[in-house]
C-alpha cells in the first residue's frame, strides 16, 4: 500500500534522477523520522503547558525548540542539496560477489556529514565530506545472477544532524554492472590445441616460466609481466615474454563440458579461463556462435569472460 | 548496536536538571547522584549492565517514593521530581539510540520544568545553555563518531539560526488568556501576608529577604510617608490574630482626591488572591475587584508572577460617611483588662475621636515604647503585656494595641496589612518593593471623614516611614540583619551589583515576562495587521513556510554573492598583506604583478623575501592554479596573519647592525 503511494507519488513528481544530476528541490524528499514526530509531540506537550500556566518563558523555549526542529530540517536538506553526482562506474564482479559501485561526487562547497549512500539498506556506506575537492562513494550492492546487473536505485539518504528529518534522494546511476559467471572447480575438458600458431611448437617443450627476451609493452599486456627494472631505469616499459605462453594453446569449448546445467557450463568455463590466465597460458574460447581464438593478456581474458557473462542474452 | 554515548547524555541530564538541584527532593537529588555516579563508574571499569528485573525494581521504588512524599497532591513540584526520578534511571538502560533519542528528550522536558519554577532572567540565559548543551549531545547520538566540540560549535549555530523565527513566534503566535486545566503549578508556601495575621507572623515575615512585588510609576513617584501598599483588612481579633471579614462586598462609593498616582505592579507569586495598591485605589484591572474596606482582590490565587495596572488618589476623601458596623468595635472578652480600663477612661475623658487618637498616639511617644524586631514573650494577655509590662515590639504590636485601646474607647478601628515604603532603584527607575518592607497599620473611622489612617508605628520610629526599615532597627543589633551590615564598602559594592541585576530583571519582567495576549493585540495594532483570533491563527500557519523561504533566498543569495570562492578570497588576504607592505612604505602600484611587487620589496627589504616568495606564491597558487582547496586557503590566511613585515626587519637589522 505504501509502496504503491511512493511508485505513484515518485512517478507524479518527476524530476532528473539520472546520473548526472544535481540534487535540488526537484529530487529530494524530506519527512519527519520517528524521532522527529516524537520530538514534535514534546514540543506540542510544552506547547500545551506553556499556555495552561501562561508561562512565556515556556512560550520562549517551545518557540526556540520549534524553530530548531525547522532549523534542523533546513539543515539536513542542506546536507544533500546542491550534491552533484557526475558518474558511477563499477568493475566486473563474480556472481555472489558484492560489486563496489564508484560514485564520482563534485559540488562539495560546503563539509556534508552523515551521509549514507546504499542500494539496500542493510549495506550502507557512510561518507562525510570535507569542503574542497571531488570525492568518490563506493557503494556496496550484492550480485546474484551472472549477467548485466542494475544495482536499482541509489538512495542517498541524510537525517543528520538532529535525526528529527530524514532528507533522501533517489537516483537511477544509469550503470549496468558486468557479472561474471561463479568460476566452479572442475577438471579440464577435453583439450586440443589451436591450429592457429603452429610455430609455437618449437617452443613448446620448454617450460612456462623460461624466460625469452624483453619485447615492447602493448595495452593489455599483464602488470606483472611488465619488466619494472627496465622501467625504473628509465628505458621505458617492456614486457617480460616466456617460453610457451605463445606456443601451447589451450581451446575452451562449451560443448566439451558435459552435462544439461548451461549456467554451470559457464561456470566452469570461467574456472579455466582465470586459471588459464593465471598460469599465464594462451587460451581460445569457443561458444556457440562465437569463437575467441587462443591469446593471452588481461584483454583477451575480459573479453572471454564478458562473452561468458552475457551468453544466451545477447 | 553501536555502543550509546552514556557519558554525554549524562552531562545533557545535569545540566537540564541543574536549575532544580534546590527546589527538588533530597532524596531525588541522591538518587539521581548514585545512579548516574554508578553508571559513569560502569562505563570506565565495563562492569555488565543491569537486569531488566532490577530496573524495573528500582523503577517502581522511585515511583512510589514520588508518590508517597506528594501525597494526595500531585503538584508542578511533584511532576518535576517524578521526571527527575525517570531521568535518574532512563540512562541505565540505553542501549539502543532509541534509548538515547528518548533521553534526550527528556532532558528538553526537564529544562521546561525548571522554567516552570523560576522565572527569571538567570533562568532565561540558563534555557540557552542548557538547549545549546542538550541539542549539541543529541548531535553527538546521531553522530557517535564525531568530535563532540565541533558538534557544540554546530548546535550553537544551529540555535542561532532558529532565533529569529523563535522570536517572530513568540511575539505572533496567538495567545490565549485562558488556560485548560487550571490548576497552579506548584502550591508551595510562599512568602507574604495570609490572610490571617497571628502576632509575630510580620516580625517574622520581614526577615525574609525577597521582593514582594516592583512598581514602575506613570505619574511622578510619591513621597516615602505616602508609600503605603494596602494589601489586606484585619477586621476581626480574638486576642491572639487578626482576621479578615468574613463577607466582603465590592465598594458603592467612590473615592475622590486631587493627587493620582497611576502605576504598574509585578506582583511576585504569593498563592492570595489579594492585589497590593497604595491608599486609596480608584480604579483597577478587569482583573481584580475593589471591594469595600477599599482592598484589591483578584479573581484567582496569584501563582505566577502578575502584572496589573492601578491608580490611586493619594490625599483621598471618601464620599460617604455611614456609620460602620459594631464589628469595629468587638473585642474578644475577658482580655486584656488594663487596656480595656485604658479605652474606657479616654472615652470618658475626650469626647471627639480625634481626641482619642491622640492621647493613644501620646500614650505611646511618652511612655518609652520601643520598636524592635525581638520583643518580649507575651502571655494570653499580649496586649496588656505589651502595654504596660514589656513595651517593647514590632509594628503589629503598636497597632494591635492600638486598635485594642480603640475599640476599648469607642472608636471604630481595624487594621491594614501590607507593605510601606520600598527601594527606588534609580537605574531602572521603578519602586522594589520587598517581604522586609512588610508592614500593619490602623485606620479609625471619624464621622464626616470617613476612615483615617494612623501609623502608631510611626509615633514611636518615625524613621520606619522616612529612611526605611533598616536605619529604624539599626540599633536593633541583630547580626548581619537582612545580609546587609558586612562592611561598609563590600555592601555599598553589593548594594550597586544588586540594584543593577534586579532593574535588568524587572525591565526583562515587564515586556518579556508580561507579555500578553492584549500586549500582542496591540503590537499586532501598531504593525497595521488588525487580526482577530482567527487572523493570528492565519499569521502563525504562515510563519514556518516564510522562514524556509528566507533560508533558501538566503542561500541562494550567499552562492550568487561574490566572494565566496577561495580565489576570492584568496584576493581579500592578499589585500591584508598589501595593507602591511604599505604600512612600512612599500605600496603597490597598479601596474604591478604580485611577482613584480614581490621582487621589488626584496630590492628594498632582502630580509624580508622569504616570507614575501611565500606569501606571493601561495596567492598566486590559490588564485590562479586549480583545485584550490579550503585548507589551502586557511594556511594562507595564518600566514599573512603572522606576516609582520616592521618586525622582521628590526630583528635583521639588530642582527646585523650591533
Amino acid at each position: 500500500m505504501i509502496a504503491a503511494i511512493a511508485r505513484t507519488f515518485y512517478r507524479f513528481v518527476g524530476g532528473n534522477t539520472t546520473v548526472p544530476v544535481t540534487l535540488g528541490l526537484r529530487n529530494i524528499y524530506i519527512l519527519p523520522t520517528g524521532y522527529g514526530m516524537l520530538y514534535l509531540t514534546v514540543v506540542g506537550a510544552m506547547l500545551a503547558g506553556s499556555i495552561n500556566y501562561n508561562n512565556n518563558l515556556g512560550f520562549l523555549l517551545t518557540f526556540l525548540l520549534g524553530s530548531l526542529g525547522m532549523t534542523a530540517m533546513m539543515y539536513t536538506y542542506s546536507m544533500l542539496y546542491g550534491l552533484r553526482l557526475e558518474s558511477a562506474a563499477a568493475v566486473p564482479v563474480f556472481a555472489g560477489e558484492a560489486v563496489d559501485v564508484e560514485i564520482t561526487i563534485d559540488g562539495i562547497d560546503r563539509p556534508r556529514t552523515g551521509i549514507r549512500w546504499f542500494f539496500n539498506p542493510a549495506e550502507h556506506s557512510r561518507e562525510d565530506f570535507r569542503s574542497g575537492e571531488p570525492a568518490h562513494v563506493r557503494v556496496r550492492a550484492w550480485t546474484v545472477h551472472r549477467g548485466l546487473f542494475d544495482p536499482g536505485w541509489l538512495r542517498i539518504v541524510s537525517d543528520y544532524p538532529l535525526g528529527l528529518f530524514q532528507a533522501w534522494a533517489r537516483i537511477n546511476i544509469d550503470l549496468q554492472c558486468l557479472v561474471y559467471p561463479r568460476p566452479v572447480s572442475a577438471p579440464e575438458p577435453g583439450t586440443r590445441t589451436s591450429s592457429a600458431p603452429r610455430e609455437g611448437h618449437i617452443a613448446q617443450t620448454a617450460g612456462v616460466d623460461d624466460f625469452l627476451g624483453l619485447s615492447a609493452y602493448q595495452p593489455g599486456d599483464s602488470p606483472g609481466r611488465i619488466h619494472w627494472q627496465a622501467y625504473s631505469r628509465g628505458r621505458g616499459l617492456h614486457t617480460k615474454t616466456f617460453a610457451g605462453q605463445a606456443g601451447r594453446g589451450l581451446m575452451l569449448d562449451i560443448e566439451d563440458i558435459q552435462g544439461d546445467d548451461m549456467e554451470r557450463k559457464l561456470s566452469i568455463l570461467c574456472f579455466h579461463i582465470l586459471k588459464a590466465h593465471h598460469q599465464r597460458r594462451s587460451f581460445g574460447l569457443r561458444l556457440a556462435g562465437q569463437l575467441f581464438p587462443a591469446a593471452n593478456g588481461r584483454v583477451h581474458r575480459d573479453r572471454c569472460l564478458r562473452a561468458l557473462a552475457l551468453y544466451g542474452n545477447g | 548496536m553501536q555502543r550509546q554515548p552514556v557519558r554525554p547524555l549524562i552531562l545533557a541530564l545535569v545540566v537540564a536538571m541543574a536549575p532544580l538541584v534546590f527546589h527538588l527532593p533530597w532524596w531525588a537529588v541522591g538518587w539521581c547522584t548514585v545512579s548516574w555516579g554508578y553508571l559513569l563508574l560502569r562505563e570506565r571499569q565495563g562492569w555488565p549492565a543491569a537486569s531488566r528485573g532490577f530496573r524495573l525494581a528500582v523503577f517502581f521504588v522511585g515511583v512510589a517514593a514520588v508518590l508517597l512524599s506528594a501525597g494526595l497532591r500531585f503538584d508542578g513540584g511533584d511532576f518535576i521530581a517524578l521526571l527527575a526520578v525517570m531521568a535518574g534511571i532512563k540512562p541505565l538502560e540505553i542501549r539502543s539510540r532509541r534509548d538515547s533519542m528518548v533521553t534526550v528528550f527528556l532532558a528538553y522536558f526537564l529544562t521546561i520544568t525548571s522554567l516552570f519554577v523560576f522565572e527569571n532572567l538567570s533562568m532565561t540565559l540558563y534555557l540557552f545553555v542548557s538547549v545549546w548543551m542538550t541539542t549539541g549531545v543529541l548531535i553527538h547520538v546521531n553522530d557517535p563518531r564525531g568530535s563532540v566540540s565541533r558538534q557544540l560549535r554546530l548546535s550553537a549555530r544551529l540555535i542561532l539560526m532558529a532565533v529569529p523565527l523563535m522570536m517572530l513566534l513568540f511575539l505572533l503566535f496567538p495567545r490565549l488568556s485562558g488556560s485548560f486545566w487550571g490548576s497552579p503549578w506548584s502550591r508551595q508556601s510562599r512568602s507574604g501576608f495570609s490572610s490571617s495575621m497571628r502576632i509575630g507572623d510580620v516580625s517574622r515575615l520581614v526577615l525574609v529577604d525577597e521582593p514582594a512585588f516592583s512598581v514602575t510609576f506613570e505619574s511622578p513617584v510619591p513621597d516615602a510617608d505616602q508609600l503605603y501598599w494596602r494589601g489586606i483588612v484585619f477586621q476581626r481579633f480574638d486576642g491572639a490574630g487578626w482576621y479578615p471579614a468574613r463577607r466582603q462586598t465590592n465598594r458603592r462609593g467612590s473615592v475622590g482626591g486631587t493627587d493620582l498616582s497611576r502605576y504598574t505592579v509585578m506582583l511576585e507569586p504569593h498563592g492570595q488572591r489579594h492585589l497590593f495598591v497604595l491608599d486609596l485605589p480608584v480604579t483597577a484591572d478587569p482583573v481584580a475587584t475593589i471591594m469595600d474596606d477599599h482592598t484589591l482582590l483578584a479573581r484567582r490565587s496569584i501563582w505566577q508572577r502578575f502584572q496589573y495596572h492601578s491608580a490611586s488618589f493619594l490625599d483621598y476623601l471618601q464620599d460617604d460617611a455611614e456609620v460602620p458596623s459594631d464589628v469595629y468595635l468587638q473585642l474578644p472578652s475577658n482580655r486584656n483588662p488594663r487596656a480595656a480600663v485604658l479605652g474606657n477612661q479616654w472615652a470618658r475623658n475626650h469626647a471627639a475621636p480625634e481626641a482619642v487618637v491622640s492621647a493613644a498616639l501620646a500614650f505611646f511617644r511618652d511612655n518609652g515604647f520601643r520598636y524592635t524586631l525581638r520583643p518580649d514573650r507575651l502571655g494570653l494577655n499580649a496586649v496588656d503585656d505589651f502595654l504596660f509590662t514589656s513595651r517593647k515590639g514590632f509594628c503589629e504590636h503598636f497597632a494591635t494595641a492600638f486598635t485594642v485601646l480603640m475599640r476599648a474607647a469607642g472608636v471604630p478601628a481595624r487594621i491594614v496589612g501590607g507593605y510601606q515604603g520600598g527601594k527606588w532603584n534609580a537605574l531602572g527607575e521603578f519602586l522594589t518593593v520587598r517581604q522586609s518592607d512588610a508592614h500593619v497599620w490602623c485606620e479609625v473611622w471619624m464621622a464626616g471623614r470617613g476612615w483615617v489612617r494612623v501609623d502608631p508605628t510611626f509615633t514611636v520610629a518615625p524613621d520606619r516611614i522616612d529612611a526605611g526599615i533598616e536605619s529604624a532597627l539599626a540599633g536593633d543589633g541583630l547580626p548581619g540583619f537582612l545580609g546587609r551590615n558586612r562592611g561598609e564598602m563590600l555592601a555599598r559594592w553589593t548594594e550597586t551589583l544588586r540594584q543593577t541585576w534586579e532593574a535588568v530583571n524587572i525591565r526583562w519582567n515587564l515586556w518579556f515576562m508580561g507579555f500578553s495576549a492584549e500586549d500582542q493585540i496591540a503590537l499586532l495594532k501598531r504593525l497595521g495587521v488588525s487580526v482577530g483570533r482567527q487572523g493570528g491563527w492565519l499569521l502563525f500557519m504562515i510563519l514556518p513556510p516564510l522562514f524556509i523561504a528566507g533560508v533558501i533566498l538566503a542561500g541562494r543569495m550567499r552562492r550568487a554573492a561574490p566572494g565566496r570562492r577561495p580565489e576570492d578570497k584568496a584576493l581579500n588576504v592578499y589585500g591584508r598583506f598589501l595593507d602591511k607592505m604599505t604600512r612600512i612604505g612599500m605600496p603597490k602600484a597598479p601596474h604591478q604583478g604580485p611577482l613584480d611587487f614581490a621582487r621589488r620589496v626584496v630590492e628594498q627589504h632582502p630580509m624580508l623575501e622569504r616570507d614575501v616568495d611565500d606569501i606571493t606564491r601561495r596567492y598566486i597558487g590559490l588564485r590562479y592554479g586549480h583545485g584550490a582547496g579550503m585548507d589551502a586557503l586557511k594556511v594562507f590566511r595564518l600566514r599573512v596573519q603572522r606576516f609582520n613585515p616592521r618586525r622582521t626587519i628590526a630583528a635583521a637589522s639588530r642582527k646585523s647592525g650591533v
